[in-house]
């Protein structure tokens, strides 16, 4: 009797996910996760979190963009030195853009016309043609292992994040000039912009510390620090961040710690901590700012989390060494 | 001396891109660097028609490399140093005048910062010699644990892991496995002594038990046989693991596998600690080995690693708190702000009590880097990597 009652139970709920995938799976996001260690693409329904498809992409897959007027995704494959064009209607790969060694971390102009990308074992920046594929150019001596790459919401400036360096640089990439360089914490890993772009956030992995940048000034003006009891301050190892759409709040990956922190833009005050996997690195979250999604790379899943009770509520296996994590349209 | 400086600058103008804002003349900053022509650790021997270590190139295996690989590293900070980093490397000819010329030759350069590649006598001498100048040293192959628990000088560091570090870092690892008999070996020279003394104090510590110790020779001596063949040197004794203590590694190359009992090896060969290894793969470790291969076509030893971080923590140093009052790099050193990236996992900074760099050990094998100490079952009350190596409860420095 109680396994017909089982039966019966879970038939229901296998109905109503068809239900919803009826319902919302012409127009709900979707969450798609690079697993550096298996080389692959997972990607997940945001609505019911099933697993999609799997979709394989060059060696080791690291940083992700996607490209919404050719429906398009760019994989940056870090072991093949390129990155990938995947059609996301087919799954195919159907081409590639140039890239210099080892591309880990990589962003779009805002008009779509260049992609930048930071060289870790060149020390250098390279800039794409991202309609030719082709180099535009090579910009040296952006610190030692260059890794976070962002375009200033104005595409005019891109800052790099310098790992050995523990510097900022600021680059315009349309001329091929470093502008101006910031010293931040250790290990600056990556950087996000807030979303009015008066300041550009890093996170200082080994310092365990974000640093805020003035984007007019170009100095730091803040440096957020992390404190929850029963942590050790050398397990606080900031990576990355999430902004919330509204403005308000920026969710931080701090990896070792196996949290995620969230943090008011305002005043910068850290108003919670979230426990998530082992190794919490990536960070992604859905345009209504409703869940955020994480990658944990030691343990080779996801976790899910509702942005208002600010806890887990699943988590999802995906391929080997999750790396980056985007939610898309 | 003044032909040389000029040279340097020249160089270093055309090295200087041209994009950076302000290309303003930044005043040249010396670090010596000085090591013996005559150092019985860097001896090479076992030089074959076929080599069989020629795949990794290791027969020159001097750390200047390590300090040439740090010096190109750490030029991107000269933008926020405010000065041009340039390396003096002197090569002292005979131990009996090693303190006389590196004494000499700071003060007709105007150095203010040192590396050291010394064995510990030379070493002793040197840092005696130069205690009345302002400088400050790092020692970056010296792991004589008496260099950090009753012989410290205020003005040495070091970035090379003490021998009880190392040995510590074992004991922890068989201590986990409960390979808790262990048959100890020891070779003829000081330094294995010394080395077998440390590991029988970690041993200790970590509660093992030292089943039996013993005296290796190198050679084929049938009369000497009990200290030469490896089945008498290791048969009649009950263990789990034989740790050998063999600086040279020409004896303690041969002892795996080859053990009277099936046993583990550990120590100078098989599961060996080290400050560093080529084949670690994670915390921008591999970006690292990279940069030293395409360099020096060789693989990156742990006495490389130390000679490359001492050199970053000379940058570091600098550009943190060159603006700090009275600035000194051994107030800088100890500052408790004082961030080291060794590019091994966790934030490095030095133990104030004996100047030795806090650091993860890397437990390998010849090609891989089986386990990293401390373990996370040794926890200690305020910094667990001061489960390993001497911290300021069992160091004589810390009083």
């Amino acid at each position: 009797m109680r396994f017909i009652n089982f039966i019966y139970k879970n038939f229901i709920k296998l109905g109503f996910i068809s239900a919803l995938l009826v319902s919302f799976g012409a127009n709900s996001e979707t969450i798609l996760i690079s697993n550096e260690g298996s080389d692959n693409i997972t990607i997940i329904d945001l609505k019911t979190y099933e697993v999609i498809a799997t979709i394989d992409s060059g060696n080791r897959p690291r940083d992700m963009h996607y490209v919404a007027n050719s429906n398009s995704l760019l994989v940056a494959a870090s072991e093949d030195d390129t990155i990938n064009i995947i059609d996301m209607n087919t799954y195919e790969i159907i081409g590639n853009l140039e890239t210099g060694d080892d591309p880990e971390i990589f962003d779009i102009s805002p008009n779509g016309k260049i992609a930048v990308v930071s060289n870790e074992d060149d020390n250098a920046a390279t800039v794409i043609d991202v309609n030719t594929g082709k180099i535009i150019r090579v910009i040296e001596d952006v610190g030692i292992e260059p890794e976070g790459v962002n375009f200033s919401p104005d595409g005019k400036l891109v800052y790099i994040t310098s790992e050995g360096t523990n510097t900022v640089l600021i680059i315009d990439p349309w001329a091929g000039k470093v502008i101006e360089e910031v010293l931040v914490g250790n290990r600056p890993r990556r950087g996000a912009f807030t979303k009015n772009g008066q300041e550009y956030w890093v996170t200082n992995e080994l310092g365990g510390t974000v640093s805020v940048i003035d984007t007019n000034s170009f100095k730091v003006i803040h440096n957020i620090e992390f404190e929850k009891k029963g942590i050790r301050s050398t397990e606080i190892t900031p990576v990355d961040f999430a902004m919330s759409n509204d403005g308000s709040l920026a969710y931080i990956t701090l990896g070792r710690s196996k949290h995620v922190a969230v943090v008011q833009t305002e005043n910068y005050e850290v108003i919670d901590y979230i426990l998530a996997g082992s190794r919490v690195w990536g960070a992604a979250i859905s345009s209504d700012d409703k869940t955020l999604i994480v990658t944990n790379g030691n343990s080779d899943d996801i976790s899910i989390i509702d942005t208002d009770k600010r806890a887990s509520i699943k988590s999802i296996a995906v391929g080997r060494t999750p790396h980056t994590v985007r939610i898309i349209d | 001396m003044r032909l040389f400086s000029l040279k340097v600058t020249i160089l270093a103008i055309c090295l200087i891109p041209v994009n950076i804002l302000n290309a303003q003349e930044n005043p040249i900053f010396n670090i010596g660097y000085y090591d013996l022509e005559e150092d019985i650790r860097y001896d090479i021997w076992g030089v074959h028609p076929v080599d069989i270590r020629s795949n990794t190139n290791q027969l020159y295996k001097r750390p200047v490399a390590g300090a040439e690989l740090g010096l190109k590293d750490i030029k991107p900070f000269q933008r926020m140093s405010k000065v041009k980093f340039n390396l003096v490397k002197k090569r002292i000819k005979s131990n009996e005048e090693a303190a006389e010329a590196v004494y000499k030759h700071i003060k007709e350069n105007n150095i203010k910062f040192i590396l050291l590649d010394f064995p510990v006598a030379e070493l002793l001498k040197i840092t005696n010699k130069i205690n009345d100048l302002d400088i400050t040293a790092i020692n970056v192959s010296s792991k004589n644990n008496e260099l950090r628990s009753s012989q410290c000088n205020k003005n040495l560091f070091h970035t090379i892991p003490s021998e009880r570090m190392l040995s510590d870092s074992l004991a922890q690892y068989l201590s986990e496995k409960k390979w808790r008999k262990v048959l100890v070996l020891t070779g003829p020279l000081d330094v294995d002594k010394a080395k077998s003394k440390s590991f029988v104090e970690s041993a200790k510590q970590f509660g093992l038990k030292i089943t039996d110790k013993r005296n290796f020779l190198l050679g084929n001596d049938p009369r000497s046989r009990d200290q030469n063949d490896l089945d008498f040197l290791t048969g009649s004794a009950k263990y789990d693991a034989v740790y050998i203590a063999d600086t040279h590694k020409e004896f303690s190359y041969r002892v795996p596998y080859a053990t009277h009992r099936s046993s583990i090896v550990i120590g100078s060969s098989g599961l060996v600690p080290r400050a560093w290894h080529w084949s670690y793969l994670r915390h921008g470790a591999p970006q690292v080995h990279g940069r030293f291969e395409r360099m020096h076509k060789r693989r990156m030893t742990e006495e490389d690693w130390a000679a490359w971080v001492a050199m970053r923590a000379v940058a570091e140093a600098l550009v943190r708190f060159k603006d700090n009052e009275n600035f000194s790099f051994s107030d800088a050193f100890v500052n408790e702000n004082f961030k080291l990236d060794g590019s091994k996992g966790p934030i490095l900074n030095f133990r104030p009590w004996n100047r030795q760099l806090r650091q993860p050990i890397m437990l390998s094998t010849e090609n891989w880097v089986t386990s990293i100490a401390p373990l996370n079952s040794f926890v200690h009350r305020e910094n667990n990597l001061d489960t390993i190596g001497m911290d300021n409860k069992t160091s004589k420095c810390a009083n």
